[in-house]
């Protein structure tokens, strides 16, 4: 495990809810990474761009992020390249079945005291905790 | 033209914010969910921080009557505790546990350009194709009304 920075959790955290709050103050939109995400990819209503934009911008954080400190995605886990496959289809569709990811219901939906997303997050943090115990404590902590 | 620029802006400050608390590493979300063992509190204490700080402007923005710049919010419609919502956060869940990359890190890391997290998110992509393309096999769970998602 990599060291703990307390500072820096709470100020990304922070700036995560105070962007995510301007998002909602300026357009009237929640945060949410797989729901813009996925209605992009399918474009079934007018209202693409401002999803294209939000994207864009998305990636472009991540250029600057791994130009100026490119240790945030060090890949330090024991997991094949399948498990990501599996891992990233799971991810990508049971997103979109519950309609939210960590950011929509996580983030947006547990701050508005929605019931659904309060549930949500207990259900996939459990469900997580779960599958990281077994393969911890089961398999040796690789797979 | 200002509300693409904003959700620019925003796009783009979110996924420094992930960069920041270091949620883009798969080792600090496999390490919060691994409660049992070496725990590392990086993400709870960030998810604290973000839900505290949305609250906050969440319920001060309701006091206006529309956003800066649309003419109405959207939010989601849906309160009923579902199938759906329970077997989805399932599924998501164990796709979290397995990889530790959830949809926003995922996005952010394609800027790093590496192999790993390009092919995380060519598979994300088409699971969620899976899901909606085939509303036939979905189609008992899928929404009566379109709605747009909340995540």
């Amino acid at each position: 495990m990599a060291e703990f920075s307390f500072i820096n959790a709470i100020l990304g955290g922070s700036l995560f809810g105070l962007t995510a709050g301007l998002l909602f103050w300026l357009n009237g939109r929640i945060a949410g990474f797989s729901g813009i995400l996925g209605e992009l990819l399918l474009p079934r209503h007018k209202e693409w761009i401002w999803r294209l934009m939000f994207v864009t911008g998305a990636i472009l954080g991540g250029i600057v992020l791994q130009t100026l400190k490119p240790e945030v995605f060090a890949i330090q886990v024991d997991r094949s390249l399948p498990i990501f496959i599996l891992a990233g289809l799971l991810i990508g569709f049971g997103a979109r079945m519950e309609q939210g990811c960590t950011s929509g219901h996580g983030i947006c939906g547990v701050g508005r005291v929605s019931r659904r997303s309060i549930l949500a997050l207990f259900t996939f943090a459990a469900t997580g905790s779960v599958v990281v115990f077994i393969i911890n404590k089961g398999l040796g902590g690789a797979l | 033209m200002k509300n693409y620029i904003a959700a620019f802006v925003c796009g783009h400050l979110l996924a420094l914010s992930l960069g920041l608390g270091e949620l883009t590493r798969p080792d600090r979300i496999i390490g919060a969910l691994d409660i049992t063992g070496r725990w590392d509190p990086t993400m709870p204490l960030f998810f604290l921080s973000a839900v505290v700080v949305y609250h906050i402007i969440y319920r001060l923005t309701l006091r206006q009557s529309a956003p800066v710049f649309d003419h109405q919010f959207h939010l989601p419609t849906r309160t009923r505790i579902d199938v759906r919502l329970i077997g989805g956060a399932m599924l998501f869940g164990v796709g979290w546990g397995l990889g530790g990359i959830c949809p926003g890190p995922a996005l952010t890391a394609l800027g790093s350009g590496q192999t790993t997290f390009i092919v995380f998110f060519a598979a994300m992509v088409l699971g969620m194709y899976i899901f909606d393309l085939y509303p036939t096999i979905m189609g008992r769970f899928r929404p009566k009304t379109q709605t747009t998602a909340p995540g």
